[in-house]
C-alpha cells in the first residue's frame, strides 16, 4: 500500500470520528442490518430462483449433460448433477452475499465489513440455505434436469434425424444383397435375425461418433435405425412389386429373350419411380436396389421360360399320331418287346425330328427371329432345361395315349394268336395240382417261371414262341399266378376239411374196425362224407366244385392209415392180455413149488422182444396220417390199464405256435418248446431238452439190471429195459421227426456196450 | 547469534540503539503521523468553538434599546418553548430509557411530539416572533422592564405615545427572525442526533428475522419510523425520510 493512500484513509478515518453525527452511525448499523436481511432473504430466495438463475443453472446443466461419458445414463446424470447444483447454489449465495456487502459499504458513511453482518446473522442463514437448496433440488431442480436433458436429446435428435435418414446408397445396397443371403428373401420374408442385420447396418453406416451418446440419444438412434431399416424395407418391397406389376403387365414389352424383357422392364421401371410418391418421407428416395435388379432379371429368365412353355403346349407341330408310331415300331419288334425302351427309343426319334421346326415356328413375328430360334433350340438341347422338360412333357403326353393303344393291340394279337388255351382255361387241371402242392401259391416271377410251370401240361402248344411284347408276357405270369392262387386255397381247404374229418370219424373208426366192418366200406362212408362237406364249403362253388385230385389221394391214405393203425393196436392189445396172463401162471407155479429155489430163471418167452424198424415204421406211419395211432383217451377198459412208462413224452402245440415238448419221468417233469416246421432241428430241439431226463434214465435203469435164474439151470444177466411212449398230440410233428428222435434216443441207451439197455418204444396220438 | 536475536527485539520495541535511523513507514505512520493527525483535529475543534464564542460575546456589548428589548422578549419565548419541548432533559442520547429494545420514556415521547415544529423553521421562527412580540410578563414586579414594541405588519395601528425607536422595520424584524431561525436549528440539531441515536439503537436490538425487518435501507427507517410514531415517538420527518423513498 502506498504511503500517501495510507495517510489519506488516516485522515478521512480520523475525520469521521471526529465528525461521526448519530445519524452516521444509525445508517452503519441500518446498513448492517439490512443486508443481513438481505442475506436472509438471498438464502431464502434459493429456494425460488428467478430466470436468470434458472437459465444460470440450465446452462451449466446443459454443459454437463454434453459430456456423455458420465451423463449417459439419466437416473445417474440427475443425480450426480444434484451435487453440482448444489455447489452451483451455495456458489451464488456467496456471490450475492459479497453484491450484499458492497451495497451496504456503499450505503454506509461509516466502515463496515462482512464480519459485522455475520455479527447480526448470527449462523441464523445457513440453515435457512439449506433448507431453501434443499427445498430447490426437491422441487424446481427435478423439472429443469427434465428440461435441459430433454433438450439435449432434442438437439442431438435433430443432428441425427439429418444424418441418419440418408444411408449412402453406394454402402447400402450391397449390404441390403448380403443381408437377404442367397437364394434371396424378400424383406416381407425375412426372419428376425435378417431384420437385426439390416438394422445394424444401417446403424453402422450412418454412425455420427464413436463417442459415447446419451442413452435416451443411443435408444433414438436404435429407433431411428429401426425406422430407417423399415423404410427401407417398405422401399424394396415397393420396388419388387412396381417390377412385379411390370413384370406382369404384356402392354410393357412384347419381347421373347430374356435380355429384352428385362431391359424394358428396366427401363419402365426407371420412369415410373422417378414420377412415383414416396410413401415413406424419412428417407431418400433411392434407385433400383441390386436385389431388385437381380429379381427382374431371374423373372425376366422365368419369362422367358415360361412364353416358350406356352408355345410348346400349344403348338401344332408336336402332335403325334399312331402313324408316327406305327412303322418305326414294325421296323424293328424286338427294340420294342418293353414298353419303357419302347417309349424311350419313339421320345428321341420325336425330339429329333421336331426339334429344327420349332425354333423357327416360335421365331415368327419376332424382330431378331435368329437369336430368339437360337435360343429355344438351345434350351430344347440343354438336358434339364425347363423348356426342354417341357418340350418333352409335351411329346410324353402326345405319345403314350397312341403308344398304349398300339402296343394293346400288339399284345391282344400275341395272346390270342400263342395263349388261346391259358385263356381259356378256368381252372388247373389235376394234373399240374401236383406241382402246386410242391410249391405253394408263391408268386411267378417272371414268364419264364410261368412258362416252366406249364411245362408237363399236354395241352400247352410246344411249338416255339416268338418274341413276346411286355404286356403280354405279363398277361401270361399274371394269368397262371391267378390259377395257381386259387388252386392252392382250393387244395388248402380240401385238406383242412380232410383233417377235420380224421378227428370226428376217430371213435366211430375204432368202433368199425372193432366191429370188423369192411375197408371199403369205410372208405367210401369217409368219401361220402368227405364229398357232401366239401360241397357245403363256398369255394365249391367256383371252378374246383369237385373233390380234387391230390384230395382224394390223401383221403385214401389217411383212411387206410387209420384202419391199419387201429387194427394193429387192438392186436397188440389183445397180445398184451395174453401175455400177462401167461405170467401170472408162471409166477402162481414159482411160489408153489419152487419157494427154496434161488434166482429163479427168466423164462425167454417172457423176454420183451427187441423193437426193431418193423414195429416202428407202422407208429411212425400212424403219426403221418395224423390220426391218432394209440388208444383215444378214457376210452377202453384194456387201454386204461396200461401201466405208466418209465418215459412219457408228449409233443403238443402251444396256444401261441410251436411246438411243446412235455417230458414226465419217476425223477419229474421237463418241458420246453422245439419248431415243428424244421424236422432236423425240432429233433435235436427235442433230444436236447431231453438230456438231463435221459442220465437220471440211465442211471435208474442200469439200478434194476439184476441176474436171474431160469429154474436154477442157469444165471442170466438180464438186459435193463427203458419203456419208452411218444405221444404226438401236435399235427404239425412230422413223421420222418418221430423216427429220427426214436433213433437218436435208441443210440443214446446203447451207447455204453458194456451195459446196453434196451429200448421198449411206443407212440400215439394220445395218451 | 542469541545475541542478535535480542537486539532485534529490542528494536523492534524501540529501545535498541539507532532506533531513530531505522524507522519503516509504517512506524512513523503509527508512532508519530497518527498521534499528530488526531492532536491536530482537535485543537481545530477547539480553535472554532472559542472563535465562536468570542463572536457571541462581542455581539452583547453593542446593543440598541429595541434590540435589548426584543432580544429580552425572544429569549422568554425561547425558554418557555424549549422547557415544553423537553430538550433541557436530554442533553445526549444516554438519558433515554429502554425497554425490550425500544425507548420507552415518556419525556422522550414529548419531545417527539412537541419538536415537529422544528421541521418548519420560518414559521417557527414566526411564530415566536409573534409570541416575542406579545410576550407580557406574569409576575407584575417584572412589568417595569418590559415595553412594547410594535411591529406594522401585526397590528396596522401603533399604541398610543409609541416612540418610533420602538417600532419594527424591516430590518429589525430580520434580525429577530434570523436569531429566532437561528435557535430553532440548535435544537432541530439536537432532536436529530437524539432520534438517529434512538434508530441506530432499535435497529441493533432488531432480528434480522423480524417481521419489522427489511433488506431496503429506506424502508427499514421507514418501518422504525412508523414503530416509533406507534409508541407515541414520532420522528422529525427529515429523520424518516432521510433516505427518501424506495
Amino acid at each position: 500500500m502506498q504511503y500517501g493512500t495510507i495517510m489519506m484513509l488516516v485522515s478521512l478515518c480520523a475525520a469521521s470520528l471526529l465528525a461521526s453525527p448519530a445519524k452516521d452511525q444509525a445508517t452503519r448499523q441500518l446498513a448492517i442490518h439490512t443486508a443481513a436481511r438481505r442475506t436472509l432473504d438471498a438464502a431464502e430466495a434459493i429456494r425460488e430462483p428467478g430466470l436468470e438463475r434458472q437459465a444460470l443453472i440450465a446452462s451449466e446443466l446443459t454443459t454437463a449433460i454434453a459430456d456423455a461419458r458420465i451423463h449417459a445414463q439419466r437416473s445417474k446424470s440427475r443425480e450426480r448433477l444434484k451435487d453440482d447444483v448444489r455447489a452451483l447454489l451455495t456458489a451464488a449465495f456467496h456471490d450475492q452475499r459479497a453484491a450484499i456487502l458492497a451495497v451496504a459499504q456503499e450505503q454506509s458513511p461509516l466502515p463496515l465489513s462482512e464480519a459485522d453482518i455475520l455479527a447480526v446473522l448470527r449462523g441464523r442463514h445457513e440453515p435457512v440455505l439449506d433448507v431453501s437448496i434443499h427445498a430447490y433440488l426437491e422441487s424446481n431442480y427435478p423439472g429443469l434436469f427434465e428440461q435441459v436433458r430433454d433438450d439435449a436429446v432434442a438437439r442431438a435428435r435433430q443432428t441425427l434425424d439429418r444424418q441418419v435418414m440418408q444411408p449412402a446408397f453406394e454402402a447400402l445396397d450391397p449390404a441390403i444383397l448380403k443381408v437377404a443371403g442367397d437364394p434371396p428373401r424378400w424383406p416381407a420374408q425375412w426372419d428376425a435375425q435378417q431384420t437385426a442385420a439390416l438394422r445394424k447396418t444401417v446403424a453402422e453406416l450412418t454412425r455420427t461418433s464413436d463417442q459415447p451418446q446419451l442413452e435416451e440419444v443411443d435408444r433414438y438412434v436404435r429407433e431411428l435405425s429401426q425406422r430407417v431399416a423399415e423404410a427401407i424395407r417398405a422401399q424394396i418391397e415397393a420396388q419388387r412389386d412396381l417390377a412385379d406389376s411390370l413384370l406382369a403387365d404384356v402392354d410393357v414389352t412384347t419381347a421373347r429373350l430374356a435380355s429384352e424383357f428385362g431391359r424394358d422392364v428396366l427401363a419402365a421401371f426407371e420412369s415410373r419411380w422417378s414420377r412415383r410418391e414416396p410413401e415413406v418421407t424419412e428417407v431418400t428416395r433411392y434407385p433400383l436396389f441390386t436385389l431388385v435388379e437381380q429379381h427382374v432379371g431371374r423373372e425376366s429368365d422365368r419369362i422367358e421360360i415360361s412364353r416358350m412353355a406356352a408355345f410348346l403346349v400349344d403348338t401344332p407341330f408336336l402332335a403325334v399320331t399312331a402313324d408316327a408310331v406305327r412303322p418305326v415300331m414294325a421296323a424293328a419288334p424286338q427294340e420294342h418287346l418293353i414298353f419303357a425302351d419302347s417309349r424311350k427309343r419313339l421320345l428321341a426319334k420325336l425330339q429329333q425330328e421336331r426339334r429344327p421346326a420349332l425354333g423357327l415356328a416360335y421365331a415368327d413375328g419376332s424382330d431378331i427371329p435368329d437369336e430368339v430360334s437360337a435360343a429355344l433350340t438351345r434350351r430344347l438341347q440343354q438336358i434339364g432345361d425347363p423348356v426342354q422338360i417341357a418340350f418333352l412333357k409335351r411329346l410324353e403326353a402326345e405319345l403314350d395315349p397312341i403308344l398304349l393303344a398300339e402296343r394293346k393291340r400288339l399284345s391282344d394279337a400275341q395272346i390270342s394268336g400263342h395263349f388261346a388255351w391259358l385263356e381259356a382255361l378256368e381252372r388247373l387241371p389235376d394234373e399240374v395240382l401236383i406241382h402246386v402242392l410242391d410249391r405253394g401259391d408263391a408268386p411267378l416271377s417272371s414268364l419264364a417261371e410261368a412258362l416252366a410251370f406249364w411245362g408237363g401240361v399236354e395241352s400247352m402248344p410246344a411249338a416255339p414262341l416268338p418274341p413276346l411284347l411286355e404286356e403280354t408276357a405279363d398277361w401270361v405270369r399274371l394269368r397262371t399266378a391267378n390259377l395257381i392262387t386259387a388252386a392252392a386255397s382250393t387244395l388248402r381247404e380240401q385238406l383242412a376239411l380232410l383233417r377235420a374229418i380224421e378227428n370226428e370219424r376217430q371213435t366211430s373208426l375204432i368202433e368199425d374196425v372193432g366191429a370188423g366192418k369192411p375197408y371199403a366200406q369205410i372208405h367210401a362212408e369217409w368219401l361220402d362224407v368227405y364229398t357232401r362237406r366239401w360241397g357245403e364249403q363256398p369255394l365249391a362253388d367256383g371252378p374246383y366244385a369237385a373233390l380234387t385230385g391230390p384230395a382224394r389221394v390223401a383221403l385214401d391214405r389217411a383212411v387206410r392209415q387209420h384202419y391199419e393203425a387201429t387194427e394193429q393196436s387192438l392186436a397188440e392189445a389183445r397180445q398184451q392180455q395174453d401175455s400177462e396172463s401167461v405170467e401170472a401162471s408162471a409166477a402162481a407155479a414159482d411160489a408153489a413149488g419152487l419157494e427154496a429155489t434161488e434166482d429163479p430163471p427168466v423164462p425167454e418167452e417172457t423176454v420183451a422182444p427187441e423193437p426193431d424198424e418193423a414195429e416202428a415204421e407202422p407208429e411212425a406211419e400212424t403219426i403221418e396220417g395224423g390220426a391218432g395211432a394209440g388208444p383215444p383217451s378214457g376210452g377202453e377198459e384194456g387201454l386204461a390199464e396200461r401201466v405208466m412208462p418209465d418215459v412219457l413224452l408228449i409233443l403238443r402245440e402251444q396256444e401261441q405256435g410251436g411246438g411243446e415238448a412235455v417230458m414226465i419221468t419217476a425223477a419229474g417233469q421237463l418241458r420246453w418248446t422245439f419248431d415243428a416246421r424244421d424236422v432236423h432241428g425240432a429233433v435235436e430241439a427235442i433230444y436236447d431238452g431231453m438230456q438231463p431226463g435221459l442220465m437220471a434214465l440211465v442211471d435208474m435203469a442200469r439200478g434194476r439190471s439184476t441176474e436171474r435164474s431160469w429154474f436154477g439151470l442157469r444165471k442170466r444177466r438180464e438186459t435193463p429195459q427203458v419203456s419208452f411212449h411218444l405221444v404226438v398230440e401236435s399235427g404239425a410233428v412230422r413223421h420222418r421227426s418221430s423216427l429220427l428222435l426214436h433213433r437218436r434216443i435208441e443210440e443214446h441207451f446203447a451207447q455204453d456196450h458194456a451195459a446196453p439197455i434196451s429200448l421198449d418204444w411206443q407212440a400215439s396220438l394220445d395218451w | 547469534m542469541k545475541q542478535d536475536a535480542f537486539e532485534a527485539i529490542d528494536r523492534l520495541v524501540g529501545r535498541g540503539t539507532g532506533m531513530s535511523g531505522g524507522l519503516s513507514p509504517n512506524d512513523v505512520l503509527v508512532q508519530i503521523a497518527l498521534p499528530l493527525v488526531l492532536i491536530l483535529a482537535i485543537a481545530t475543534r477547539l480553535i472554532t468553538m472559542g472563535q465562536a464564542l468570542t463572536d457571541q460575546d462581542r455581539g452583547a456589548i453593542i446593543l440598541d434599546l429595541w434590540k435589548q428589548q426584543l432580544i429580552l422578549r425572544m429569549e422568554q419565548v425561547l425558554t418557555r418553548w424549549e422547557q415544553k419541548a423537553e430538550l433541557p432533559a436530554f442533553p445526549d442520547p444516554d438519558r433515554i430509557r429502554w425497554v425490550d429494545g425500544w425507548p420507552d420514556d415518556a419525556r422522550f415521547a414529548r419531545l417527539c411530539r412537541a419538536t415537529q415544529e422544528l421541521e418548519n423553521i420560518d414559521e417557527l421562527s414566526w411564530t415566536l416572533y409573534r409570541e416575542a412580540l406579545a410576550y407580557k410578563p406574569p409576575v407584575e414586579a417584572d412589568a417595569g422592564v418590559f415595553f412594547p414594541l410594535h411591529d406594522p405588519l401585526l397590528a396596522a395601528t401603533p399604541p398610543e405615545h409609541m416612540p418610533a425607536d420602538f417600532v419594527m422595520d424591516y430590518a429589525r424584524r430580520a434580525f429577530a427572525l434570523d436569531y429566532l431561525r437561528e435557535r430553532g436549528l440548535q435544537w432541530r440539531e439536537r432532536v436529530t442526533t437524539l432520534q438517529w441515536s434512538v434508530v441506530g439503537e432499535a435497529v441493533a436490538h432488531l432480528s434480522p428475522e423480524d417481521p419489522l425487518s427489511d433488506g431496503r435501507l429506506a424502508v427499514q427507517l421507514r418501518r422504525i419510523s412508523a414503530a416509533l410514531a406507534a409508541r407515541d415517538m414520532p420522528l422529525l420527518p427529515s429523520v424518516a425520510g432521510a433516505y427518501g423513498e424506495e
